[in-house]
C-alpha cells in the first residue's frame, strides 16, 4: 500500500510540473510579434504584421499592400513621405488597421522587440518605397480573368477567403468576395458601374479618404491599375 | 481501497487528463533590446540667423521654413497626423520658445457615389497639434470642430483660441438658430503638457466664425462672424459668460487683424468688398473703411498702426490704405502668375523689414510668397513654398 501511495504521488506530481521558462532575445521577441496578432490589444484583431509586409524582397510572391520591411530602420520616410518616424508608421499601422487603441511608445518592450527585429534584417531597400495613392477612384478598363484570378490568390484570398465561398477568410464578417459585397451594394441602389468603382474605392483607399474600416489599401506601385481591372473582371464585375 | 485499485484510479486519472501530463508550454522571457530603439532621425531644422518664419500648407500637409533674410525657404516638413488623407494645415500660430500650434482642417474628400462616400459626407472633426521647435514633430494633439478656421495665441502665450468656419451649420435652412452657430474652441496651452489632453472649452458663438484676435490682457476675443455680419466679443476667462454680438456694418466679415497696440482690428470682408476699423476699447465700429477693388483678406498693419495693407481677390492685388482715414494710398494688381489669391499681407519684423504677401496660388501646384516694399509695394523677393499656403508666422527676431 505505501508503494502504491508514492507511486500515485509520483505520477500526480509529474502532471502538475510548472512550465519551464525559455529564454529568447530581443530579436526573436520581434520576430514572434511581426507574426502574431498580439502586435494589436483589440480583441477582434486577425493582422499581424507579417499578414501584409515581407521581411526580405523576393521571399514569396504574394502581392502585398505594405512595404518590404528589410531596409526599413534605415529610411528616411514612410507612407509614401507622410510619415517621418519608424515608431509613429508602425503605429499608424497598428491603430488603422489592427485597432489598438494604446500607441507604443520606444520605451515599451513590444516596441523595442519589434526594432530590435527590424534592425536585424539585411539592410536590403534603405531609401523611401514609393507609395502613391489614387486620390480619386475611377473606373477601370476590363483585364484578362485569368489574370485576375491569380491577382485574387495573392492579393485577397489571405484575408477574404476563397473566391465565391470565403473558405479560410480570416474573420467572419470580412466579406466574402464578390457575392457579399455585391449584395451589399444592390440593397444601397447600385448599377454595376458604381458597384465596380466601388470595388476600386475600397482598395485604393482601405480605411482612408472618408471611408471606414480595416482593409489595408493598396497603393499603385502594390497593385497596378492593370492587375486590378484583371481582379475585377475575375470577379465579373463587368 | 487496495493499492491496485488505487493505482488504476490513479492511472486512469493520469490518462483521462493528457494536458495535465504533457509538458506545459514554457514561459517565454524575451530579452530587453539593449539599444536606441527608434532613434530620431527626422531633419532637424536648420536655424537660420537672425528669424524666420514658418508658412502653413493647406494643399501640401507641410510646413515651410523661410529664411527671412534671405527670403528663401530652407525647409518643408510633412506634418500632419493621417498617413493617407490631406490633413489640411489651415493657419499656424507661434509662441515666443518657438513651439508651433497648427490647427487641421480636414476636408471632404472627393469620392465618387459609392456606400463609402456616403459615409464621407459627414463632417470631420478638426485637430489642433503642438509641433516641436526643433524638428516640427507631433508633441500633443486635441481634437476640435470641424473646419477650424482661425488659430491665436494669447499675447502671454497661455491661451489659444481657434474658431470654426462651418459654412453647412451656418447656411442649414432648417437648423435651429443655436444649430447654426459655430463655436470658438478655447485651450489652455499648458494642457497641452498633459498625459491626456483635455478637451477644449467649446462656446457657441455665432455663424461662421473665422477671424479672430484677442486683447493684450489675454481676457477677450473678438471673433469675425462670418454669417451674421458681425463680430462676436467672447469671454476668455470666464465660463458660462454670455457671447455678445455687434454689427460691423460690412458684409462677410471673414478676418480679424489686431494692431500692434490692440486698440484696433481690421475687419476684412470677403462680400462687401471693404475692410472696417473696429475700436476694440469702445467695442464698436469706427467710421473708418477702406473700400478695396476685391474680396478683402486679412490685412497688415505699420507699427505706429497708420498704414494698412489690405490683399484682395478678384481681383488680385494688394492695397495700402491711411489707417486713420481709410484712403487708399497705393495699390497694386498682381498680373496673371505673380500672385494668385492673395490670402494673407504681414510685415516683418525690424528695420527695413518687407511686407509679405501670402499667395493661396491655384490650389494644386506649388505657389509663392512675395516680399514688397511696403513703400512702393515693388516686389523685392519671391519665395517658393507648398500648395495653397494660408499663414505666415514669425519667430526670432532679426
Amino acid at each position: 500500500m505505501r508503494r502504491a501511495l508514492v507511486a500515485a504521488s509520483l505520477l500526480l506530481a509529474s502532471c502538475s510540473s510548472d512550465p519551464e521558462t525559455e529564454q529568447r532575445s530581443a530579436v526573436e521577441h520581434g520576430r514572434d510579434l511581426f507574426a502574431s496578432t498580439s502586435t494589436s490589444e483589440a480583441k477582434n484583431n486577425v493582422f499581424a504584421c507579417a499578414t501584409c509586409h515581407r521581411t526580405t524582397p523576393g521571399a514569396d510572391d504574394r502581392i502585398l499592400p505594405g512595404a518590404d520591411l528589410a531596409g526599413a530602420v534605415a529610411r528616411p520616410s514612410f507612407w509614401g513621405g507622410k510619415n517621418l518616424d519608424l515608431l509613429r508608421a508602425v503605429n499608424d499601422c497598428r491603430y488603422y488597421f489592427m485597432g489598438a487603441q494604446r500607441a507604443w511608445t520606444d520605451q515599451d518592450a513590444d516596441a523595442r522587440g519589434m526594432y530590435a527585429f527590424l534592425e536585424s534584417l539585411p539592410p536590403a531597400k534603405t531609401d523611401a518605397v514609393a507609395f502613391t495613392v489614387v486620390p480619386s477612384a475611377v473606373d477601370l478598363p476590363a483585364g484578362d480573368p485569368s489574370r485576375g484570378r491569380v491577382v485574387y490568390d495573392k492579393a485577397c484570398a489571405s484575408c477574404h477567403g476563397a473566391a465565391s465561398s470565403g473558405a479560410g477568410k480570416l474573420r467572419g464578417n470580412i466579406p466574402t468576395l464578390p457575392g457579399e459585397s455585391v449584395a451589399y451594394f444592390a440593397t444601397l441602389g447600385f448599377d454595376r458601374t458604381a458597384t465596380r468603382i466601388t470595388f476600386v474605392e475600397k482598395v485604393r483607399h482601405g480605411p482612408f479618404l472618408g471611408l471606414y474600416g480595416q482593409m489595408p489599401l493598396f497603393s499603385t506601385e502594390a497593385l497596378s491599375d492593370a492587375d486590378l481591372g484583371a481582379l475585377l473582371a475575375f470577379l465579373a464585375l463587368y | 481501497m487496495s493499492a491496485r485499485r488505487l493505482l488504476t484510479v490513479v492511472g486512469a486519472l493520469a490518462c483521462a487528463m493528457p494536458s495535465g501530463c504533457t509538458t506545459p508550454d514554457p514561459d517565454i522571457v524575451y530579452d530587453a533590446y539593449g539599444g536606441t530603439a527608434y532613434p530620431d532621425k527626422r531633419p532637424k531644422l536648420p536655424k537660420p540667423e537672425g528669424y524666420f518664419a514658418y508658412v502653413s500648407e493647406n494643399g501640401s500637409d507641410t510646413i515651410s521654413v523661410i529664411d527671412l533674410p534671405r527670403n528663401v525657404r530652407v525647409a518643408q516638413v510633412a506634418v500632419g497626423r493621417d498617413p493617407v488623407d490631406l490633413d489640411g494645415p489651415h493657419h499656424l500660430a507661434v509662441d515666443a520658445k518657438g513651439f508651433v500650434y497648427l490647427a487641421l482642417q480636414y476636408p471632404q474628400p472627393t469620392s465618387l457615389p459609392g456606400p463609402h462616400s456616403a459615409h464621407a459626407s459627414s463632417t470631420r472633426k478638426g485637430w489642433v497639434v503642438k509641433l516641436a521647435p526643433d524638428d516640427l514633430r507631433i508633441l500633443a494633439q486635441v481634437q476640435v470642430d470641424a473646419n477650424p478656421g482661425e488659430i491665436v495665441l494669447s499675447p502671454d502665450g497661455t491661451k489659444l483660441l481657434v474658431t470654426h468656419f462651418d459654412l453647412q451649420a451656418a447656411l442649414n435652412p432648417s437648423a435651429s438658430a443655436e444649430d447654426q452657430k459655430s463655436t470658438v474652441a478655447i485651450i489652455e496651452t499648458a494642457s497641452f503638457d498633459q498625459p491626456v489632453v483635455p478637451a477644449p472649452r467649446f462656446v457657441k458663438t455665432c455663424r461662421a466664425t473665422h477671424g479672430a484676435a484677442i486683447t493684450a490682457d489675454g481676457r477677450t476675443a473678438f471673433v469675425a462672424c462670418y454669417a451674421d455680419n458681425a463680430l462676436a466679443i467672447v469671454d476668455l476667462v470666464t465660463p458660462g459668460a454670455p457671447v455678445t454680438q455687434v454689427s460691423v456694418g460690412v458684409q462677410g466679415p471673414y478676418s480679424a487683424v489686431a494692431s500692434p497696440s490692440g486698440r484696433l482690428l481690421a475687419v476684412g470682408a470677403t462680400d462687401g468688398r471693404e475692410t472696417r476699423l473696429f475700436d476694440t476699447t469702445t467695442r464698436t465700429p469706427t467710421s473708418i473703411t477702406v473700400i478695396t477693388p476685391g474680396a478683402s483678406y486679412f490685412a497688415a498693419w505699420s507699427a505706429d498702426e497708420k498704414t494698412l495693407w489690405i490683399p484682395t481677390q478678384g481681383p488680385d492685388a494688394i492695397v495700402a490704405a491711411n489707417a486713420e482715414t481709410g484712403a487708399a494710398i497705393r495699390q497694386r494688381r498682381f498680373e496673371a502668375g505673380t500672385c494668385e489669391k492673395p490670402h494673407e499681407a504681414t510685415l516683418g519684423r525690424g528695420e527695413g523689414a518687407l511686407l509679405y504677401v501670402v499667395c493661396e496660388g491655384d490650389h494644386k501646384k506649388n505657389s509663392v510668397i512675395l516680399g514688397l516694399d511696403p513703400t512702393t509695394l515693388e516686389t523685392k523677393a519671391t519665395i517658393d513654398v507648398g500648395v495653397y499656403p494660408d499663414r505666415m508666422a514669425f519667430t526670432g527676431t532679426p
